[in-house]
């Protein structure tokens, strides 16, 4: 299946942060879901897949494409949200519009008015009366409004109000009616991917736990809590994670069907939400390539 | 690269009033014409490059269809289109006040060019090197705009003294000595831009 993100063996020290031989892949025509802690890696490897960082060693392709071979290929189907505003507060919605739309190829001024109109969002008010949630939809707007088939957002929802969070999700599942189009998206609600992500990848310190699909995930993990005489050099190989208290234990298991068999009714076995997954994987390591 | 150059223009929008205010106050305090342009250019310059910083400009033109050659390109053919733009407003603003036009006020709008040149090639490295620490470029620009008034006296008291020496009014003529000037600070500004490309090329941006 051909790819739309590809890191290969990738390595980047930034500022006492270090990634080393990362290697993942971005299935083309998909939703995948990019979480991790703060501080985990995830920004500086989208500003790599973005060319704004560039690897120390390895190779980052797009679309197959190579930066240095096609950037300006590249760029022209990437649409992208940050976090961090970056627009001219000076300039006017409708301003800043002209500077953008002028830069692809594919600009659709009457989708961007669409957007526009669907998000509230007033054409002719200086963008520095904007709150974070309208510069985001601002930034959203812009991304939206050149038929890229790459869409990367960096924690779009993160200054977004619940019901506009929903909103979003909704327009995204409406995006990806096109099979062409890939989002790649960042973010720490969980619930947010829960709708929309067909894959999740986890990335703990620089390096990738896993990256799988979101069905994968829910059938295989599980949070186990049962007492401390349970554990031994057998089961504990069963645990990604274990924390131990003085009643017993608490352990995140990739391997949910052996586990059950194993402990049977001796434990309390429940399948794991994203955030269980999130907090107890620090530092397990598992195949990053997708399955 | 032409709508980067467009975008450094329109992103100064109502603050092109306020240059044209200041350009205007300074001819009528009867300011050298050098000065005004060197002066007004560099903060047309100093103010596109700070928008760009507070902006988060080089996340934003470097995620969108450029290259970094671009990027850095437009910016020194921005300052160009800059100084001309004031040349020619002092020019016609000094005709509207003054109706008439020192002949040899020609050498101070080709010193004030040279001058902007010049302070563009040594600055302009400077900028893409140390700009990514963004409490550094305010205090870079500041030090940019002294460092062309400072520029504009050293242009006036060089000139004089090569006028008073007699050596180079023995072997060139005016023309041929900004022609020359000219010439030098433009190879100066082309090496400044492919160093500036160079360092802009291995900047991380965060």
């Amino acid at each position: 299946m051909e790819h739309a993100i590809e890191l290969q063996n990738v390595h980047k020290s930034f500022g006492g942060f270090g990634i080393k031989d990362l290697s993942l892949q971005i299935k083309k025509g998909f939703v995948t879901g990019f979480i991790g802690a703060n501080g985990a890696g995830k920004s500086t490897i989208i500003k790599m897949i973005l060319n704004l960082l560039q690897p120390d060693a390895g190779e980052v392709r797009v679309f197959g494409m190579n930066y240095k071979e096609s950037e300006k290929m590249i760029k022209e189907r990437i649409g992208f949200v940050f976090n961090d505003d970056m627009l001219y507060g000076e300039l006017t919605l409708l301003e800043m519009k002209k500077l953008i739309a002028a830069c692809y190829r594919k600009w659709d001024d009457t989708l961007f008015h669409h957007y526009c109109d669907r998000f509230e969002l007033p054409l002719r008010q200086n963008m520095k009366s904007f709150s974070d949630g309208m510069k985001m939809k601002a930034a959203l707007a812009f991304a939206l409004s050149h038929h890229a088939d790459l869409l990367i957002m960096d924690e779009p929802t993160s200054s977004l109000d619940p019901i506009f969070r929903r909103e979003l999700m909704e327009l995204l599942r409406g995006v990806m009616l096109d099979e062409e189009k890939t989002i790649f998206l960042s973010t720490h609600i969980m619930s947010d991917l829960s709708s929309l992500a067909d894959y999740i990848t986890l990335i703990q310190e620089g390096e990738i736990v896993f990256s799988k699909a979101l069905n994968e995930i829910e059938e295989e993990y599980a949070i186990v809590r049962g007492g401390a005489e349970l554990l031994d050099k057998d089961t504990e190989q069963y645990f990604l994670s274990i924390r131990r208290s003085d009643n017993g234990f608490e352990a995140l298991t990739a391997d949910y069907q052996t586990v059950e068999k194993l402990f049977g009714s001796e434990a309390i076995i429940e399948r794991a939400s994203l955030e269980e997954i999130m907090y107890y994987s620090r530092g397990g390591k598992v195949d990053a390539a997708f399955n | 690269m032409l709508h980067l150059i467009k975008k450094d223009i329109v992103i100064h929008k109502f603050s092109w009033i306020i240059y044209f205010a200041l350009l205007v106050f300074f001819v009528a305090l009867d300011k050298d014409v050098i000065f005004i342009i060197a002066l007004i250019s560099a903060i047309i310059t100093m103010d596109a490059f700070y928008a760009d910083d507070q902006a988060n400009g080089h996340t934003l033109w470097n995620a969108l269809p450029f290259t970094r050659s671009e990027v850095v390109s437009a910016r020194y053919a921005s300052l160009l289109v800059f100084t001309v733009i004031s040349m020619g407003t002092v020019i016609l603003v000094e005709l509207i006040f003054k109706w008439d036009w020192e002949p040899s006020l020609w050498k101070e709008v080709i010193g004030s060019f040279i001058l902007m040149v010049l302070s563009g090639a040594l600055c302009f490295p400077i900028f893409y090197w140390l700009s990514s620490q963004r409490k550094v470029i305010f205090v870079l620009l500041i030090l940019y705009i002294l460092l062309v008034i400072a520029g504009t006296y050293a242009f006036y008291y060089l000139y004089l003294y090569l006028s008073e020496s007699q050596i180079v009014p023995r072997t060139l003529s005016d023309g041929q000595l900004f022609g020359f000037a000219i010439l030098t600070a433009l190879c100066l500004y082309t090496l400044s831009w492919r160093l500036s490309i160079k360092i802009y090329r291995n900047r991380e941006i965060v």
